[in-house]
């Protein structure tokens, strides 16, 4: 029971990745695939309101209120944390904090922490834990052939100017 | 040499009288003088008055770190995070982490820095950077994230926050100049390090300006593309922050940075002209470290019983 209890609140989450609710920030045109010269679906006007179903490069797939489906650059998408989702959400990111107050004993309350304001405030510096991360330095050439497994190439894309 | 004291001392003056360019105050920085003969010419130039001190401050606001002082108030500022979040001691998972972040690192105008990546033991979503070469992201946020160029453009933009001396010179307006030179030559070591402390939480809980996060969203987006990967990484994050509600494990995130929705408005403008190659979006290598990271769901108590409930601010549309 109480399994199916977390498995329920698991299942929530991903339900939730499925469709987001989000509003068109500025306006723009419904496209019928994920490129400029794509056909045209719909226009769309600022401030309405979608439901974003996903990302594909620099587009985001969507679904207006009158159900048409299409892709929209994904910057000119605009979110709201909605309320229905919450719960759900703060399941997971709030985890170690459900499990180091909670009031059952059985509850694992040790090596849980966090990096909220009261965390930091309360923290004592611990240099051992920063020599701790020399266990898991890579080297350039390490980096560069892990990088070749993941299909990826230095490009020449310039960095962009520096704001006056 | 009491020339160069002089022009220093007036671009200096010129630097509080608020009337300068970033070339001038660049200028006052690449002179060869130390702020100690700076501080002794105004001393023997100024009467005194609180010019003088507001002198003496703008002229510690320019000192530049020297590569050995900015590790130095790195070392110190990653032991204030992990003292708070210890590292998540999987050799595999920190190593992935290691590997991303350093072929990122590699792409940028420091490869040479000791980068050094770590994951933070803690199921709160945020990522952090130290001066030196020093950068953390969380268990909980490398869970929500989709994809490799997803968590590229986070690290892109933590490594930007060092490149570009964010921290450090927030850090120096905190008036750390003099802990960290102390900290370097070994002097009054546990007061200094308590007093580095006590800055480094002030600064990691109120966070950097505004335009210092704008700048590395900015750059990390440019960097991640250099390095293969999809340019949207980053942008695609940001959805994820600006549709997440403000629960307790994301606060400090929050506090810290500007609204998403405004950082991703701000992206739109800065990405608008430049045609991004496709590039990289996954690796099967990420898929596993999702894996390493997992929590194990309970075997007997649900935590989804009693979850916090914490207040909920409503996020003003960008
Ligand atoms: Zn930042």
């Amino acid at each position: 029971m109480k399994i199916s209890c977390w498995a329920a609140l698991l299942m929530l989450v991903a339900a939730q990745a499925h469709a987001t609710p989000a509003s068109v920030a500025r306006g723009s045109e419904l496209k019928s695939k994920p490129a400029l010269d794509a056909t045209k679906v719909a226009d769309l006007s600022e401030g309405e309101q979608v439901e974003h179903l996903g990302n594909e490069g620099g587009w985001s797939k969507i679904k207006t209120a009158q159900g048409k489906t299409g892709y929209i650059r994904m910057l000119n998408l605009h979110f709201a944390a909605s309320a229905s989702n919450s719960s759900a959400v703060a399941g997971l990111s709030t985890l170690g904090n459900v499990a180091r107050t909670g009031s059952n004993t059985n509850v694992a309350t040790t090596g849980v922490k966090g990096v909220t304001k009261e965390d930091l405030d309360k923290a004592t510096p611990n240099p051992e834990e920063v020599g701790n991360m020399e266990r898991y330095v890579v080297s350039a050439d390490e980096a560069r052939k892990s990088a070749k497994t993941a299909k990826l190439s230095p490009q020449d894309i310039a960095m962009p100017e520096v704001k006056p | 040499m009491k020339t160069k004291l002089l022009i220093s001392l007036a671009v200096a003056s010129a630097v509080m009288s608020g009337c300068v360019t970033d070339g001038a105050t660049d200028a006052l920085k690449n002179t060869n003088v130390n702020r100690d003969q700076v501080n002794k010419a105004v001393d023997t130039f100024m009467p005194d008055s609180g010019y003088k001190q507001a002198l003496k401050g703008a002229v510690e606001a320019t000192h530049t770190w020297t590569p050995e002082e900015e590790r130095q108030l790195g070392t110190n500022m990653s032991a204030v995070l992990l003292g708070a979040s210890p590292l998540y001691k999987n050799p595999q998972a920190e190593r992935y982490v290691n590997e991303v972040g350093l072929w990122i690192a590699l792409q940028t105008t420091q490869p040479d820095l000791p980068w050094r990546f770590g994951i933070l033991d803690t199921p709160n979503v945020n990522a952090f950077a130290a001066p030196g070469g020093y950068v953390f992201i969380t268990r909980g946020l490398l869970l929500r994230l989709h994809n490799e160029s997803e968590l590229a453009g986070v690290l892109a933009h933590e490594i930007t926050h060092v490149i570009n001396h964010h921290h450090a010179n927030a850090m120096k307006k905190r008036g750390a100049t003099d802990v960290v030179a102390g900290l370097v030559q070994q002097k009054s070591g546990s007061a200094n390090t308590a007093a580095l402390g006590n800055l480094a939480k002030g600064l990691y809980s109120s966070g950097l300006d505004k335009s210092d996060e704008y700048d590395a969203d900015r750059n990390g987006v440019y960097l991640a593309a250099r390095a293969g990967y999809s340019a949207y990484g980053l942008p695609s994050v940001l959805q994820m922050y600006a549709s997440t509600p403000q629960d307790a494990g994301l606060q400090l995130l929050f506090a810290t940075h500007p609204d998403p929705n405004a950082r991703l408005d701000a992206l739109n403008t800065a990405m608008d002209k430049t045609n991004f190659p496709k590039g990289v979006e996954d690796a099967a290598r990420f898929k596993q470290l999702q894996k390493l990271v997992q929590y194990e769901a309970p075997a007997s108590e649900a935590p989804a019983a009693a979850p916090k409930k914490t207040k909920k601010s409503k996020k003003s549309p960008a």
